[in-house]
């Protein structure tokens, strides 16, 4: 009969189920840093660009709809192919896409994070490795390729860029099975 | 399968064969002479590359990420509500249109038990009486509360039915605000306590708004009410229960980089068609990153030692524990992303801090984490759920690491003060004055002497007056045998809210307290409960007696603080009495601890005393009053209690905010 709820009172901790802060800003802003190269490169394709960002940014942090976020970034990369068709600067294109990817990876990982874990929880560290790994990642596949572009190779002709193309669509199509 | 492996394969030679084609030609440029001139040909394997990276982003967009779904183990378990079931037939009735009739049927003659007893209780009639004057309808001045338990009423809406059933709304709406209407005159009528009156002038929109408030703790779609849930019901993983020190759930593909492979083939596509060297670099990073997803490696989880620790031995129930954490990393290799989920009993509640952490772990190295959180009587020895990820995310293998550390939490029993014995007795001395003259301390009478009695006990002055020799009796005291009884079917896991301990937890802390008391005062005391699972502890006495008590309150699976229903546990239809009334001793009394939610409860306290044993009852209170259904189950509360009250059965009506040792010390003075 000592036994009296009202002393004991301790409610339970609130927990929600946000997408991941880290993760999530470093995805605006590399979403943001796409936005900007390509207006560089072509500022007409500007519009389409921030449009893409706004979208990246309202799902992660106003709606906290994957979807939109998703979206975003496809629609940020759209920019990216416009801008590619008014100016080709093959290392800002490079650059730009580099970090649209990383910023669709990191903002589906800060979802993930949100809804296995929570806001609450310590996070940082996992997600600053995740980032690392991504960027370590991003950043050597494009110093490579921009390597093996910018060195001379005999004469690459319009046939063979075709079977160039033709094996990497069935390398892509096998992977994805 | 084996279709795709091959179609792989063959995906994987052309690939190469075209490859070594287009390294052929670049090295010796005049074999491309031997090919036609082809524009066109580079144009259309441009065209299909945008169409298959459109095709991507289209399943991206449909595609599920399949991730494992973690529990949410900080929230307390859910409990239903009183008088949920009659919201829900109501809500079913009016929103869904589903079961009318049955429904309908249910809810009338449940009102009109009801009612029966309210009458019966006001006017102190028999039940034909009562019946009567509730079909006369005199039993209220509010005609459409009389009108509901009038027969000829039902006669026309038959007569109306296949016009209702093209009108259907109103017929249901209009039956539900009928209910309403008399349920709050049932409260009028039988002077049930409500903390506030509920208009039910303007039904429709009150209505609907009531259910909301009143459905917060039962529907999964209403997300901004208070949600709790047990370990189980959210989750992924089928079964926290384990006894292994390591156990694999699951080992998936998460598909988080599908979608990437589009980034590729459209930057290609479109840089092919439009000759922008660009675009076709900038796709490459796309390609390189769909290599490195499906580059993976399974991480190595059982090599992590896991150990928990609590900062308090013996945990009672209701005291706060810090629990720490330690995850080390002694697989040899590191676990680059680790996402661990403490699976806290759904007893317990986490009070401060979170049982959650994300981190990497290199191969030796460690992490921690901390929480507070709030025990329940048991014994546990629960999982920490690990999801490990390799770097690029792609895999995720789900497994649950049990630590060795376990703990125990006992009710103490304490004595805390007296509880009211009644009069029923064994042989043995005791505490409790019975009626039987003897030796003791309070006086009883004074009869003849009879040879024998002892000296001090012969009336002196009466021997000094009348010469006669004469014996004072006093009263006797002896020992009482008392069983405990729990309600612990499934219908007593009700709380007052979402938030709120259950009645059995109500019920369980009062009577461990209690127990100490009525052990203390001398008593042999039992426990018992009446659920599917036998539960029966004979009245005893002696220290090894107590310390079973404890651990049976700790322990038993029907004193569990999880409902039935959730352990898994076949049930059979059975009287869940059966097995408690072949054992009770015939001079027992008993303390039955039930919220009294249905009759069954009220109906076992009748027969109990009616073999002869006598009985108190202990009813927590956990009904609300905000729906119409929380009223319902109020007011038939009410008169469970007052129907055995009439039958002479002490009835201590608790409100669990209230201590219990002032609602018993209130008892005492009014049954003495």
């Amino acid at each position: 009969m000592s036994y009296d709820t009202q002393d004991e009172e301790f409610s339970a901790v609130e927990v929600t189920h946000s997408p991941a802060r880290f993760s999530g800003i470093i995805a605006v802003a590399a979403a943001l840093l796409a936005v900007v190269t390509t207006a560089l490169v072509a500022p007409l394709s500007a519009p389409v660009g921030l449009f893409g960002l706004a979208g990246v940014a309202a799902g992660l942090f106003v709606f906290e709809s994957e979807r939109l976020t998703t979206a975003g970034t496809g629609i940020v990369f759209i920019g990216i192919v416009v801008a590619g068709f008014f100016g080709d600067v093959p290392e800002f294109l490079l650059f730009a896409a580099l970090a649209t990817i990383i910023s669709f990876d990191l903002g589906s990982n800060a979802f993930s994070v949100g809804r296995q874990l929570s806001d609450q929880t310590d996070t940082q560290r996992g997600e600053a490795v995740h980032v690392a790994a991504t960027v370590f990642v991003g950043v050597v596949a494009a110093g490579l390729s921009y390597g093996l572009y910018i060195v001379p190779w005999g004469s690459l002709t319009v046939p063979a860029l075709t079977l160039l193309l033709l094996s990497a669509l069935f390398f892509i199509w096998s992977i994805r099975q | 399968m084996d279709i795709e492996t091959l179609l792989n394969r063959v995906l994987i030679a052309i690939g190469a064969i075209l490859f070594a084609a287009a390294a052929a030609m670049i090295v010796v440029p005049d074999l491309s002479s031997a090919l036609p001139s082809a524009t066109q040909g580079v144009f259309l394997v441009g065209i299909i590359a945008v169409v298959t990276g459109l095709g991507v982003v289209r399943r991206r967009l449909r595609g599920e990420v399949e991730e494992t779904v973690t529990p949410n183990p900080e929230r307390p378990a859910g409990n239903p509500m009183p008088g949920e079931d009659v919201d829900r037939m109501l809500y079913e009735m009016t929103h869904l249109r589903q079961g009318v009739s049955e429904n309908r049927e249910h809810l009338e003659e449940r009102l009109e038990n009801l009612a029966v007893a309210v009458i019966r209780n006001r006017e102190d009639c028999s039940v034909e009486e009562a019946r009567r004057i509730l079909e006369a309808g005199e039993w209220t001045d509010n005609e459409t509360a009389a009108q509901f338990f009038q027969g000829e009423r039902t006669a026309a809406e038959e007569a109306g039915l296949s016009e209702s059933l093209l009108s259907g709304t109103d017929d249901v709406a209009a039956f539900e605000n009928r209910f309403r209407v008399t349920v709050e005159e049932l409260i009028e009528v039988g002077d049930v306590d409500v903390s506030h009156d509920v208009d039910v002038e303007e039904t429709d929109d009150r209505s609907f708004f009531d259910r909301l408030l009143g459905r917060s703790a039962d529907d999964g779609d209403d997300d901004d009410a208070v949600e709790s849930n047990w370990n189980e019901s959210n989750s992924s993983v089928p079964s926290f229960d384990t006894s292994e020190p390591f156990e694999d759930v699951s080992l998936q593909h998460t598909n988080r980089w599908l979608g990437v492979t589009a980034f590729a083939l459209v930057a290609v596509g479109a840089g092919v068609v439009t000759f922008t060297p660009g675009l076709m670099l900038a796709g490459t990073v796309g390609i390189a990153y769909t290599i490195y997803a499906r580059v993976s490696a399974v991480p190595r989880t059982e090599g992590l030692v896991v150990e928990r620790e609590f900062d308090v031995e013996d945990a009672e129930p209701g005291d706060l524990v810090e629990v720490t954490l330690t995850v080390r990393n002694e697989s040899g290799s590191m676990l680059p992303d680790l996402r661990m989920v403490d699976v806290v009993p759904d007893s317990f509640v986490v009070t401060d801090g979170v049982p959650r952490l994300h981190t990497a772990l290199q191969s030796g190295a460690q992490a921690q984490v901390e929480y507070t959180v709030r025990v329940e009587r048991g014994e546990y020895q629960w999982p920490l759920l690990v999801v490990a990820r390799d770097f690029s995310g792609g895999v995720e293998r789900t497994s649950l690491v049990t630590p060795e550390a376990g703990m125990r939490v006992v009710p103490p029993l304490r004595v805390t003060n007296d509880v009211p014995v009644r009069a029923q007795t064994t042989q043995y001395a005791g505490d409790v004055d019975t009626k039987q003259g003897g030796s003791g301390l309070e006086f009883h009478s004074v009869r003849d002497y009879r040879p024998g009695d002892p000296m001090n006990r012969i009336n002196w002055k009466q021997v000094a007056s009348t010469g006669e020799l004469a014996t004072i009796d006093f009263r006797q005291e002896k020992a009482a045998t008392v069983t405990i009884l729990f309600d612990t079917r499934q219908s007593a896991y009700i709380s007052a809210g979402p938030d709120e301990p259950h009645a059995v937890d109500h019920s369980v802390h009062a009577a461990s307290d209690m127990f100490g008391a009525l052990y203390e005062q001398g008593n042999l005391v039992g426990v018992a409960a009446f659920d599917t699972v036998p539960c029966w502890y004979a009245p005893g006495a002696g220290s090894e007696h107590l310390e079973n008590a404890r651990v049976l309150f700790a322990q038993h699976p029907a004193l569990s603080p999880r409902p039935p229903e959730r352990q898994d546990h076949e049930s059979q239809y059975i009287d869940p009495m059966t097995h408690v009334r072949r054992r009770l001793p015939s001079t027992s009394q008993v303390f039955l601890f039930s919220p009294l939610a249905d009759d069954y409860a009220a109906e076992v306290a009748r027969r109990l005393d009616s073999e002869g044993h006598l009985v108190t009852v202990i009813s927590p209170d956990v009904t609300v009053d905000e729906t119409v259904g929380q009223r319902l189950t109020r007011i038939e509360r009410t008169a469970r209690v007052r129907y055995l009250r009439e039958r002479g059965i002490r009835v201590m009506d608790w409100d669990p905010d209230e201590r219990l040792s002032l609602e018993v010390e209130k008892a005492q003075t009014r049954w003495a």
